[in-house]
């Protein structure tokens, strides 16, 4: 028998679109390995370079995915939000993780665990697999969109068009963001729109299975928090979509 | 898509003379732990293809079907440049996987792929991979496993390369370009965020 506990972190994963031709009998097992975890503004969620595991579905809240600068500081690679799913590269590979995770609100997580993934796959569950599958896939698709910025820049250095080509293109950029400046805009203060398309009415009705959730999520264990300040810069930053799907 | 040429394949020289497909799928990656009886599975949905040198194995934008792992020869990735012309991406050898996308996946061919000299590679096909999966077969399994591994250490190479760029733009601008551009910090900041949007379209 389900417990309610499960049957609310069901309701929240049905509304991932990636679960749709999911049974919901088989997500049960996977929501029955989700613990919760709340998190604050600013509260680091893993580090680079940290030891792998953990991948974390967003029930609410926002998370800055940040990249150490050689000259310090960080870099904001993205801004993830409720219904997304990060860390998922290293409970694959169960590899160091390769940038940090950060709250960028106060919300709530569900953590799915490297044993508990590697559990449900050793059991050679039809469903382990079409996850495995659906996470390889967006990896994929991750690389893939990787892959083509790097061919675009390789392309153009190859071509031995990079002085002319390029030098003119940044020029027009430089030029551009210059009348920006004249405005008077700041791009650095223009906030990112978070695009509320969900491509199904999941809108609603992820809000509500969040709520659920939240209402009997248990408060943060009273320990340690790391803490890292990221400042508000959040300019640049790419979107996500549902996992890999930017 | 590009590989360094770092594959721990490489590492492990001289072939045996008529090697088998168990061999050599020992010194492959991704089938690294595969067992006997697994190899045999394995081996089942494998065909064997002889490619001539200068016939491609799949062209960009085409429907993917199968996976690659290249047992002879060398097969040259190409891209088409915005004017249309042609230009190496990577040149991959004996014991590189590629196109593996195309057995989870049934998005087109992200690259050309050409015979360089000739060439042998072994197949499998999305569709005989379907059926080992359908069985529950614990070899789809693993295969699954070691695809999404490698495609996790290829996203992670790629990332490095893409930060490299961005924080060495040096590299993809000559001199003249960043002179005269004061403060440092200033244009460091304007070539990344030139970089990205470059890259993005």
């Amino acid at each position: 028998m389900a417990t309610e506990r499960e049957l609310r972190h069901r309701d929240f994963l049905k509304t991932f679109a990636v679960f749709k031709d999911f049974h919901p009998n088989d997500l049960l097992i996977l929501a029955h390995h989700l613990v919760e975890r709340r998190f604050e503004r600013n509260q680091v969620i893993f580090q680079e370079g940290d030891a792998g595991g953990s991948a974390y579905f967003i029930v609410f809240g926002k998370v800055v995915v940040l990249k150490k600068l050689p000259e310090g500081g960080y870099e904001h690679l993205a801004l993830m939000q409720s219904g997304q799913l990060f860390g998922q590269v290293s409970l694959v590979d169960g590899q160091e993780r390769s940038a940090t995770c950060a709250g960028a609100s106060r919300g709530l997580l569900l953590e799915l665990t490297k044993e508990a993934f590697d559990a449900m796959f050793d059991q050679k569950l039809s469903f382990a697999f079409r996850f495995q599958e659906y996470l390889t896939k967006g990896i994929m698709r991750q690389l893939r969109h990787a892959d083509g910025k790097i061919s675009r820049l390789v392309k153009t250095v190859k071509a031995g068009r990079k002085n002319a080509e390029v030098a003119d293109l940044f020029h027009q950029f430089k030029d551009a963001m210059a009348s920006v400046h004249e405005m008077g805009i700041d791009l650095d203060e223009v906030d990112y729109v978070i695009p509320e398309g969900q491509k199904r009415d999941y809108g609603n009705q992820r809000k509500q299975a969040a709520q659920a959730i939240d209402r009997q999520a248990p408060a943060a264990p009273a320990s340690t928090v790391q803490t890292i300040d990221f400042g508000p810069d959040f300019a640049g930053l790419d979107e996500l979509g549902d996992l890999g799907e930017r | 898509m590009q590989r360094p040429d770092t594959d721990s394949f490489h590492a492990k020289r001289g072939r045996p003379m008529n090697e088998t497909f168990h061999e050599f799928c020992g010194r492959v990656r991704i089938f690294s732990d595969f067992s006997e009886p697994e190899l045999d599975e394995l081996l089942r949905i494998t065909n064997r293809v002889r490619i001539k040198k200068g016939q491609l194995l799949c062209k960009e934008g085409g429907d993917g079907d199968s996976m690659f792992v290249i047992r002879e020869g060398v097969v040259r990735v190409v891209g088409k440049t915005a004017m249309g012309g042609i230009v190496p991406l990577a040149r991959l050898s004996e014991g590189h996987v590629v196109g593996e996308m195309a057995l989870i996946d049934e998005s087109p061919r992200s690259a050309t792929l050409e015979a360089e000299s000739d060439v042998v590679v072994y197949t499998i096909r999305r569709s005989d991979f379907q059926v080992l999966k359908e069985e529950l077969n614990p070899v789809a399994f693993k295969l699954i496993r070691a695809l999404g591994r490698e495609a996790c250490e290829r996203l992670r190479d790629a990332n490095v390369q893409i930060q490299h760029y961005l924080h060495n733009p040096a590299e993809l601008f000559v001199p003249d370009v960043l002179s005269g551009m004061e403060p440092p910090k200033e244009t460091k900041k304007l070539t990344q965020t030139f970089l990205r949007f470059f890259m993005k379209n």
